[in-house]
């Protein structure tokens, strides 16, 4: 173990690997006993199934326990107790925060914390933080908007938790919260990778600022959308701010499951001894246990209370690294991050194609602006894939040389050929904070 | 490698805090402040369980 003052608690970070697997097997019984119990609609899921928590006797056993999807969550509200329905596993009297999803895969969500989920959503943060050098000196800046999304909720509690000084920047615009940010020398950002690359846009723009010589950030945790662990992503934020770019992929359903910590090893710790991942086979269905092998995540999060996460379908196309990490921690690694989501990876041409192949090309072109948009649509009974994208000012002469480099390298990645359209700078849509870039028109066709 | 024996001790401890806690909140019935936050004081006491209790049920 290296210095135990790198961890937020030593004791689990570096724990030996089969002691690890101990504590997991112990929290989900654990965990599965209190759904089990508490909870009308995983005592049905479970019932139907012909399974009770004491058929669990071994750490293989734990497939056997039926995955709970979206859509179950999502019909279940219908039921008694209004908003959340028979998932929930406390009296309503306990609950204390309303949350809900982003609704980007659907209808939203509903979910409930009581006192105890708050602070252990902010313990799972803790551990993404702390890992990613916050600390007391940190005066973190929150730049969202602060409402029923759980978002940065997590984050801001969990830097008060850890020491540090916490600046909430709801309700201000863009321009405003950068002027603060420089006002306050803030030293820490959390943000959307999309929020990231558009505040350092529009100060260059709006302010005539360069954030990374006018502002004091020094450390960017990144939530909410693929970007932070896509290499070229990652540079261009890190280019543009002067600082270090870390990821982290949680979940309304889940909580704060991984972070990439400050060795930045190309990959994204799971926090194994808060949640226990596994992964699917996207053909078989079965367990993948080796390295390298992408497939579906199933997540349990340990111990929460309202609303308990026990073999949740995320959906996240995950695979394992076969590395250690020099940080020391016993937490595996998953390899790139999240590669991308099991709904998202789509087949184009016969080919499966993941956004985030697309993003990590694009964005490695300087002579590119960030925004771009991909369109899938059929011609006939061929699919077509066009690109747009926005050259910066000043490039669009070697427009004809540029697009001719970008489709070579989009083939070497993605093997596919695309059509690629140079818009007029400024054209294609800006998002504020989760990008939608990736449009598939041939499921509406 | 963590001191084993600090370990159990700081386990033994959070327990001891737990029953305390525990107590104060039924000599606290009908005090609506107790209540509050006795309950805030076993919710920091599951955090600790979880990440030391936990550890050292799974090392001894």
């Amino acid at each position: 173990m290296k210095d135990e003052s790198l961890y937020w608690n030593p004791l689990l970070e570096t724990l030996p690997p089969e002691k690890l697997r101990a504590l997991q097997f112990m929290k989900f019984k654990r965990s599965l006993n209190w759904a089990y119990r508490n909870s009308t609609f995983y005592r049905r899921v479970y019932k139907e199934a012909g399974l009770e928590p004491g058929d669990i006797k071994t750490f293989d056993d734990i497939r056997l326990i039926p995955k709970i999807e979206k859509s179950m969550m999502r019909e279940t509200q219908e039921r008694d107790p209004f908003p959340y329905g028979d998932i929930l596993s406390v009296p309503m009297e306990e609950v204390s925060t309303f949350r809900q999803t982003s609704g980007t895969t659907g209808t939203p969500v509903y979910h409930a914390e009581t006192w105890q989920d708050l602070d252990w959503y902010s313990e799972t943060w803790a551990y993404v933080l702390y890992a990613q050098g916050y600390g007391k000196t940190d005066r973190v800046f929150v730049p969202f908007g602060y409402n029923i999304f759980v978002a940065f909720w997590g984050g801001h509690f969990a830097a008060e938790k850890i020491g540090c000084e916490v600046v909430p920047g709801g309700v201000l615009d863009t321009k405003a919260r950068i002027l603060k940010m420089q006002e306050l020398k803030c030293t820490a950002l959390m943000a959307t990778p999309t929020y990231v690359l558009g505040m350092a846009d529009t100060a260059q723009k709006a302010l005539n600022m360069d954030v990374s010589k006018d502002l004091y950030i020094k450390r960017i945790t990144c939530a909410g959308e693929p970007g932070a662990s896509i290499s070229t992503t990652k540079k261009r934020m890190e280019d543009a701010w002067g600082a270090k770019v870390f990821d982290h992929i949680g979940g309304t359903e889940s909580g704060a499951w991984s972070f990439e910590c400050m060795e930045q090893p190309g990959g994204l710790h799971v926090n194994e001894a808060f949640f226990l991942v596994e992964i699917e086979d996207l053909n078989t269905g079965e367990i993948i246990h080796e390295s390298g092998k992408p497939g579906k995540m199933i997540i349990t999060a340990f111990d929460r209370c309202a609303k308990p996460c026990v073999r949740f379908d995320a959906k996240d196309v995950i695979k394992w690294s076969d590395y250690p990490c020099d940080c020391g921690r016993t937490f595996r690694l998953l390899d790139g991050g999240v590669i991308g989501r099991a709904d998202d990876i789509t087949k184009v041409k016969g080919v499966l194609l993941a956004p985030t192949a697309i993003e990590e090309v694009v964005r490695g072109f300087p002579e590119v602006e960030n925004e771009y948009e991909v369109i899938v649509t059929k011609k006939g009974e061929v699919d077509d894939i066009l690109l747009r994208i926005e050259l910066i000012p000043g490039k669009e002469r070697e427009s004809e040389t540029i697009l001719s480099r970008l489709k070579d390298q989009l083939r070497i990645k993605t093997n596919l050929g695309y059509r690629i359209k140079a818009v007029p700078f400024g054209s294609l849509p800006r998002f504020e904070l989760k990008a939608k870039r990736f449009k598939d028109l041939r499921k509406r066709d | 490698m963590f001191d084993k024996r600090r370990l159990e001790n700081m386990a033994e401890e959070i327990n001891n805090i737990r029953n305390s806690a525990e107590h104060l909140e039924d000599l606290g019935k009908g005090i609506e402040s107790v209540q509050c936050y006795v309950a805030r004081i076993l919710s920091s006491i599951r955090l600790l369980e979880m990440n030391i209790t936990d550890v050292a049920k799974v090392s001894s």
